[in-house]
């Protein structure tokens, strides 16, 4: 939205039950109200969202990372109706989706790919079945997935049966569509991928890789550009692998090109996703261009203002997810009120965010609060960067990983690049945080107890004489 | 003033003592802190505990309170309040019998029904939460006596899904 502001575009943000009170509402030109807060009444129904496009008078529509980003019928809806979808054609959505037509697909362009199934199935026996040909351990994937949902890694036969039925209704729920299908589970493997773009004219420039190894529950909580794995041989080979597999689909717009790398520096594909990242703040770091703007010129027709040659990244960026949720008790989501935020600031700081003081997180959708992103000359600065900002970053009224984060950046295994997706179990398995300032935290809930004159709104009603705080303390007793 | 407050498991034992205007002197098994207070906000303190300074950050959050000091948190009830309200609850928690979500979530699935016979750890319902699946499981070998819930119904933690009778009922002993 800021980048259409600076473009001069107006904005229209539509919006559910959940989410009256949310950042992208208050922050829009124009808001349109969609439906109750179920997914399929509101940011999944392709009907409401059309009209409310019309009804505004909308020249295109950017579906942003979740719910419609990747669902083809949507692209090809806007197409129909004469509306511009930010983002590839719905053909090229349709084909690089479904997985395993994607995996089809890049076998063809000779890009390596990860062993496993090539079209999707829903007989749980031959599932079965496949799942012993290519040996247990299996990744149970959504055919449509993504952010891992329908994700489960399935270790011997028993759990096979409630692992599918589970997977199934979580990709049913997630994109309506719970088609799944298995591949091999590799262990310890990076998880690096390349941002394209790529114009109308039939450009493809990929701006560099993005290291997204440190996951949990098969979801990414930080991500860093470039990758410590990376030799300037490899990128050029990867980046050209990601072009290739950009080429084969006749990808247009800004996409991600994933891939696992093994322990010997083998890459395989994974898959593309065709929508903006959450990660994609990183990359605009490190380039110095703002990808949004290139999605929106390329969706107005106009070739790429840049080729490969012209590609220059300096500098190291980290993001943070920060997710409300508690990093003690398995990441589990913690939905409530913000009582009280106050964001980090500072040279080389930035924080996309979707919460203030006072909002509510619904329950209902994922529980992203924000992306914390920070930029340094040197790998070593920008972690340093990034801790000074995630102990600024305040957040009262639900649980973050804030302090899970602050560890994992401070620790020795995170300094040396050690990064794989198995990270948190390997160096953080049933982390608590160290709670070296127990006393002074006591102390503030014991100086909080005894200065309830410090609120005059909280005592609204009461007589207006500022109490002191010692006045106050004859209620503890002696 | 005395104060017990609780800190994760742990019940720690305080002795406060006003110093001057902005002072206090808290000691706790002996060792005495002194520390200098400035309420910057509702929310925020500035703390210089022995000499350091901290800026401290805390909300009331349900019956505790929720206190930040360099990006770590923690959270503190006092102690005597919290021993008098679950005392009342401290049976059931021993011997769980009851199938509870641990946050505000959907039913997806139910995967018993009355009368089932399960055994401790089976899995029994489905329930989701900020799109993420969670599968709660039986807390005890028993039999299932009741299903309170329906599929894509909203429920709440403490509310009972599924009641479960023992197959021995240990507490009668």
């Amino acid at each position: 939205m800021n980048t259409c502001r600076e473009m001069g575009i107006a904005t229209v943000a539509v919006y559910s039950e959940a989410d009256r009170k949310a950042v992208h509402v208050l922050n829009a030109d124009q808001a349109v109200f969609l439906g109750d807060s179920d997914p399929s009444e509101s940011y999944l129904n392709i009907d409401k969202i059309i009209a409310a496009a019309k009804q505004t008078g909308s020249e295109a529509i950017h579906p942003g990372y979740g719910f419609l980003a990747e669902n083809p019928l949507f692209a090809e809806r806007c197409e129909s109706e004469g509306l511009v979808f930010i983002g590839p054609p719905s053909k090229v959505i349709r084909e690089l989706g479904d997985k395993t037509v994607a995996r089809r697909t890049v076998m063809g362009s000779g890009v390596p790919v990860i062993p496993g199934m090539n079209k999707p199935e829903s007989d749980t026996r031959v599932l079965a079945g496949e799942a012993e040909k290519i040996g247990y351990p299996v990744l149970i994937k959504a055919a449509a997935g993504g952010g891992g949902k329908g994700m489960r890694v399935v270790t011997s036969p028993g759990d096979f049966n409630e692992a599918c039925a589970s997977a199934t209704s979580e990709a049913k729920r997630a994109f309506s569509d719970g088609s799944i299908y298995l591949e091999k589970y590799l262990s310890r493997p990076r998880h690096v991928e390349f941002q394209i773009v790529a114009d109308r004219q039939g450009h493809v420039v990929h701006l560099s890789e993005r290291e997204c190894s440190i996951q949990r529950r098969h979801q990414k909580i930080i991500e860093e550009t470039p990758s410590t794995i990376m030799t300037p041989e490899l990128r050029e080979r990867m980046g050209a692998a990601a072009v290739a597999v950009a080429k084969a689909s006749g990808y247009v717009n800004a996409g991600t090109v994933e891939f696992l790398v093994d322990q010997q520096r083998n890459f395989y594909f994974l898959e593309v996703n065709t929508r903006l990242q959450v990660e994609h703040p990183i990359t605009e770091m490190i380039t110095g261009l703002d990808i949004v703007r290139i999605q929106l010129e390329v969706a107005s027709g106009n070739p790429l203002p840049f080729t490969q040659e012209d590609v220059r990244s300096r500098g190291h960026a980290i993001e943070c997810r920060i997710y409300a949720e508690d990093p003690e008790k398995g990441f589990y989501p913690s939905p409530g009120k913000i009582i009280y935020m106050q964001e980090p600031s500072g040279p080389g700081i930035r924080n996309d965010c979707g919460i203030y003081s006072g909002f509510q997180v619904p329950v209902e959708y994922d529980p992203i609060l924000s992306k914390l992103i920070v930029y340094a000359e040197d790998r070593s600065q920008a972690i340093k960067r990034m801790i000074q900002a995630l102990e600024n970053y305040i957040i009262l009224g639900v649980k973050t990983p804030v302090p899970f984060l602050i560890d994992v950046l401070k620790s020795e295994a995170f300094a040396r690049g050690d990064t794989s997706t198995d990270f948190i179990d390997t160096h953080f398995c049933g982390w608590k945080p160290d709670r070296c300032y127990a006393d002074a935290a006591c102390a503030a809930f014991i100086i909080d107890e005894l200065t309830p004159a410090v609120k005059p709104k909280a005592a609204a009603g009461q007589e207006n004489t500022e109490l002191s705080p010692w006045q106050t303390l004859g209620q503890w007793g002696r | 003033m005395d104060y017990r407050l609780k800190l994760d498991e742990n019940v720690i034992s305080f002795h406060a003592e006003k110093k001057g205007d902005h002072g206090i002197a808290l000691s706790r098994d002996g060792r005495i802190v002194d520390i200098e207070y400035t309420a910057i906000s509702e929310y925020h303190q500035y703390l210089v505990v022995d000499g350091c300074p901290l800026n401290v950050f805390i909300a009331r959050d349900g019956n505790t309170k929720m206190v930040v000091i360099r990006g770590i948190s923690y959270y503190i009830g006092d102690a005597d309040a919290a021993d008098s309200r679950s005392r009342g609850k401290k049976r059931d928690q021993i011997i769980p019998q009851e199938v509870t979500p641990p946050m505000p979530a959907v039913v997806v699935r139910i995967l018993v029904s009355p009368g089932d016979s399960v055994k401790q750890g089976d899995s029994v319902i489905v329930v989701s939460s900020m799109k993420m699946e969670t599968t709660l499981s039986a807390p005890a070998d028993g039999k299932v006596r009741a299903v309170n819930v329906a599929k894509g119904e909203k429920v709440m933690p403490g509310q009972i899904l599924i009641d479960i009778d023992r197959d021995t009922e240990p507490q009668n002993q």
